[in-house]
């Protein structure tokens, strides 16, 4: 699904509610990568990453809105970076982006929480899915207390958790979830 | 099903009967699977999303396997341990669809 056409939200909220039923849950991991620092932005990235990490999540988010059936359970999780935990300078547009959900997230909570459905919107810090080379895997691991990147399954854990009955009274926030990453060091 | 089934239901599979979207599931190494992962086995339905065109125009490329290996992670018929995790089972008892890229089709079957 290219979430850079601005008719895949909806036809995602369409495809979930025809498969299904109705739909309980949404859980916007998708995002375009891009890497720039200053001298390096063009307005068509920068009109691509806000399109699919931006728009593409509040258009989501609407047609998830105009969905849901109002049962208890209603779950909205975004994710969004460190950006406001230190500097991102090689990558403004991506952090601009993700600065974006992170900003959002007490109005959509706000907006949603009549129906009972939470809005909270996850940093899961630097992640080891693969994308870095050895020598920076290695260098970027010193920098946790446990010796390691973060895994998928840290982020997955608490989105499941986000997800359950437990959570309920937990709506606006944005956690970050880094294992103590010590990024000044 | 029994009392006993849904006390069960509740504790093991709190997400039962709910349907949850996730963007983003595109390589089995990516946080939207392990996400994925986790929602059904504690019982929810799923309708996942993909876009690879991108991950192909990236330094660490698409899942070496494609879209069917990512899939498979969530449609193992029985729950093995994941090699690159020791907390989470490989499957769960919930439904899963895959939205394709043109969207409007889904896929919904028993896992």
């Amino acid at each position: 699904m290219d979430f850079l056409d601005p008719d895949a939200p909806e036809r995602v909220l369409a495809a979930a509610v025809g498969a299904y039923g109705h739909v309980d849950m949404l859980i916007c991991n998708h995002a375009r990568s891009s890497d720039g620092g200053l001298g390096e932005l063009t307005a068509a990235e920068l009109d691509a990453v806000f399109a699919v990490n931006a728009r593409a999540v509040l258009l989501l988010v609407q047609a998830f809105a105009a969905r849901h059936d109002g049962r208890p359970g209603g779950r909205v999780v975004l994710f969004t970076s460190g950006q406001q935990l230190g500097p991102m300078s090689g990558e403004l547009a991506y952090a601009a982006s993700k600065a974006a959900l992170a900003g959002i997230t007490v109005s959509l909570a706000d907006t949603l929480a009549d129906r009972g459905i939470t809005v909270n919107t996850v940093n899961p810090g630097p992640t080891d899915t693969a994308y870095v080379d050895q020598a920076t895997r290695e260098r970027v691991a010193k920098m946790f207390p446990a010796g390691r990147w973060g895994t998928p399954d840290d982020a997955a854990r608490l989105v499941a958790w986000l997800c359950t009955d437990d959570a309920a009274w937990v709506t606006g926030q944005v956690i970050n979830s880094e294992g103590g990453f010590r990024r000044y060091r | 099903m029994s009392a006993g089934d849904s006390a069960h239901t509740a504790t093991d599979q709190p997400l039962a009967g709910r349907v949850a979207i996730v963007t983003g599931v595109s390589r089995r190494v990516g946080i939207g699977l392990a996400v994925a992962r986790r929602l059904t086995t504690l019982g929810a339905d799923l309708l996942v999303t993909s876009w690879t065109a991108h991950d192909r125009d990236q330094p660490w490329g698409a899942d070496p396997g494609g879209m069917e290996a990512v899939l498979a992670e969530l449609t193992a018929q029985e729950a093995a341990p994941d090699p690159r995790s020791d907390l989470a089972p490989a499957a769960g008892p919930g439904r899963r669809a895959r939205c394709p890229p043109g969207g409007g089709l889904s896929r919904p079957g028993r896992a």
